[in-house]
């Protein structure tokens, strides 16, 4: 695998796809355009070792691929962490399956090859914003259950007062 | 009453004679009748009658009647003596009765005493020793009788008559059966026509069914073919298709980066220029191939679309719409709409069918011409022609023009797909597609579309 040195709020997208080339020209792109951290794979076990240890925010996975397909592997990916952001990548003939798989494995998006770079970007912006949205909400919540469960120690405590 | 036969020479002459005379006459008729009048002349009778057995009743039938002057009679059964007759032909021996008013013990009712017969004279007539007939003789003469040499010479005569009648009957047989064997040949050879046409028909409309299905097999497995080539290049295309862009970014960032560092711009502006050009180009090739690809994955059928009820008719003029460059003023597009129903079709798909039909039409005018679109809904199809003014088609090409990849058109203007691959939607839509040329005057497309 290759990656970025970066600093660890950097956010990191990860591209999985049997053919270097695609990930070569996935990853100069988004480097050029963008300022995320970029992994790329051509094999999805090894991507999906990475995924356990390391922190991701979006991972683009080809459909059709060796071992597995891209959507067992991001159906995997899901596992591991339910609030990285998936995207698949399909050639034509796979479209079909990738659509009506959508909702099985929580796709936030579909990407078709050969794929619009700008469109690319959007998708990829727009998954990870999701993505701080999803954490940020996460965090609330935290933070809304511990002052509930404040709360009601505070409440306990005062009806012990009172007893 | 018969006596032994005594014939005398003279008598052994004329014999030859008759025998001469009745065996030239092959047509049984005919030879009755001679035999009757020669019998009659020879023994100066009145009237002479020949019985011959019916083959089915087993009766003896009168065959002829003649009288003294070689005329027919018409109602003879009444003179002939049927006791006369029976006694011959029960007794298979000669009967002669010289004298029959003088004949004692006779019924006076007999018709011979009726009829004041003075002599009567009745031989058989044989072939192959069995009984076949007779000859029967009389006359009301007073002065004349028959005499037993008459006898022995009539049954001398009667021989000969046998054999002319069996070679006459023979004769007629060998011809009945060759008249029969005529027209058995002629029914033969009639049938075995029959046969050879329903044969060649067969043959042919199996050889059309070859055709298509050997068409419509080159057309599956070179979808297949064509289905694996989009996905394979695919891959390398989205590749190219994405570093194009990212190179003209590139560029654009080079640009800036050397206007801001505010470096010599003289020979740096112009590689990045080069780079620049280049990277165009290579967006159009890439869009060239898309586009291609597209063409392919469509002809595989690799894009679905929805099955839907729609008006041809909108189909037709979209297509016309986005034909219309190609023809603008040079073709006079004539439409003969009639009233066709709505089909459920992959309306996308016929579109395109009628697109690449009207493309080659254009194609095939040179200068002026014109362009008939007509609609019709007949015997549950709906049927669209679709005619031109252009050069025609040669007949060797008629064949041809579906075969994928046929083309008669430059290199870079016809791919030899259009009618293949409309040829290929139609089938998948249940109809078929005819056409139909003359050269230097013009060719109609005619498609008939079944609605369910
Ligand atoms: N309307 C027409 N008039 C004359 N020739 C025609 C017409 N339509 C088709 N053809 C002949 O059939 C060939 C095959 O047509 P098509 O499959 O559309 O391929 P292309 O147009 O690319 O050559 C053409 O090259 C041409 O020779
Ligand atoms: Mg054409």
């Amino acid at each position: 695998m290759t990656t970025n040195s970066n600093i660890e709020s950097t956010l990191r997208v990860m591209v999985v796809d049997d053919e270097e080339m695609v990930l070569t020209s996935v990853r100069s792109f988004l480097e050029l355009e963008t300022e995320y951290d970029i992994v790329t794979f051509t094999d999805s076990e090894e991507a999906l070792s990475y995924v356990r240890v390391n922190k991701v925010d979006l991972v683009i996975s080809d459909y059709l691929m060796p071992k597995m397909n891209g959507l067992e592997f991001l159906a995997k990916v899901k596992e591991v962490d339910p609030q990285i952001t998936r995207v698949i990548l399909t050639g034509y003939a796979d479209k079909e399956n990738a659509i009506k798989a959508i909702n099985d494995v929580g796709l936030f998006q579909y990407l078709q090859k050969p794929w619009d770079n700008d469109d690319l970007k959007i998708v990829v912006r727009n998954g990870l914003e999701k993505r701080r949205l999803m954490a940020e909400l996460e965090q609330k919540a935290g933070e809304i259950q511990k002052a509930y469960g404040d709360l009601q120690g505070l409440h306990r405590e005062i009806l012990k007062a009172f007893a | 009453m018969s006596e032994q036969p005594n014939i005398t020479y003279p008598q052994l002459i004329t014999l030859y004679e008759v025998s001469r005379k009745i065996n030239s006459k092959l047509n049984l008729p005919e030879l009755l009748d001679e035999t009757m009048d020669l019998a009659i002349e020879l023994l100066h009778a009145e009237k002479g009658v020949l019985l011959l057995r019916n083959k089915t009743t087993g009766e003896l039938e009168m065959k002829v009647a003649r009288a003294m002057d070689k005329s027919r009679i018409a109602d003879a059964v009444a003179l002939v003596s049927r006791t006369v007759v029976r006694k011959v032909e029960s007794g298979g021996q000669s009967l002669l009765m010289q004298n029959v008013p003088d004949s004692p013990g006779l019924n006076p009712n007999m018709s011979l005493i009726r009829r004041k017969i003075k002599s009567v004279i009745c031989v058989p007539l044989r072939s192959r020793e069995k009984l076949v007939g007779c000859i029967y003789l009389d006359t009301t003469d007073k002065q004349h009788f028959f005499k037993t040499e008459d006898l022995a010479f009539l049954e001398g005569f009667a021989n000969l008559a046998g054999i002319a009648v069996e070679n006459a009957r023979n004769y007629r047989q060998v011809e009945e059966v060759n008249r029969n064997l005529e027209s058995l040949v002629d029914e033969r050879t009639q049938e075995v026509q029959a046969k050879h046409n329903e044969l060649q028909s067969a043959y042919d409309q199996l050889k059309d069914t070859q055709m298509q299905l050997l068409r419509s097999e080159k057309m599956a497995s070179l979808g297949m073919l064509v289905a694996g080539i989009a996905h394979e290049i695919n891959t390398p295309l989205g590749a190219i298709n994405s570093n194009t862009d990212t190179f003209s970014r590139c560029c654009g960032k080079l640009r800036d980066s050397i206007q801001d560092c505010g470096l010599e711009q003289g020979a740096n502006a112009k590689t990045i220029d080069v780079l620049d050009n280049l990277s165009k180009v290579n967006v159009t090739a890439v869009e060239r191939i898309t586009k291609i690809v597209k063409t392919l994955r469509n002809f595989a059928r690799l894009d679905e679309e929805d099955y839907k009820q729609v008006d041809l008719h909108e189909g037709l003029d979209t297509t016309l719409t986005l034909t219309a460059h190609l023809s603008r003023a040079r073709i006079n597009c004539v439409k003969k709409y009639g009233k066709i129903p709505q089909l459920t079709c992959y309306a996308g798909q016929l579109n395109q069918v009628f697109m690449n039909i009207l493309v080659n039409s254009c194609q095939a005018i040179e200068g002026m011409g014109a362009i008939t679109i007509e609609t019709s809904h007949k015997d549950g199809a709906i049927v669209i022609a679709i005619s031109d003014t252009g050069i025609g088609i040669a007949k060797e090409n008629l064949d041809r023009i579906f075969d994928p990849g046929f083309t008669t058109k430059g290199v870079g203007v016809g791919t030899g797909l259009g009618l293949s691959i409309s040829y290929r939607i139609v089938e998948e839509h249940g109809g078929r597609i005819e056409v139909e040329s003359r050269i230097g005057k013009g060719t109609t497309f005619t498609i008939y579309l079944p609605v369910k």
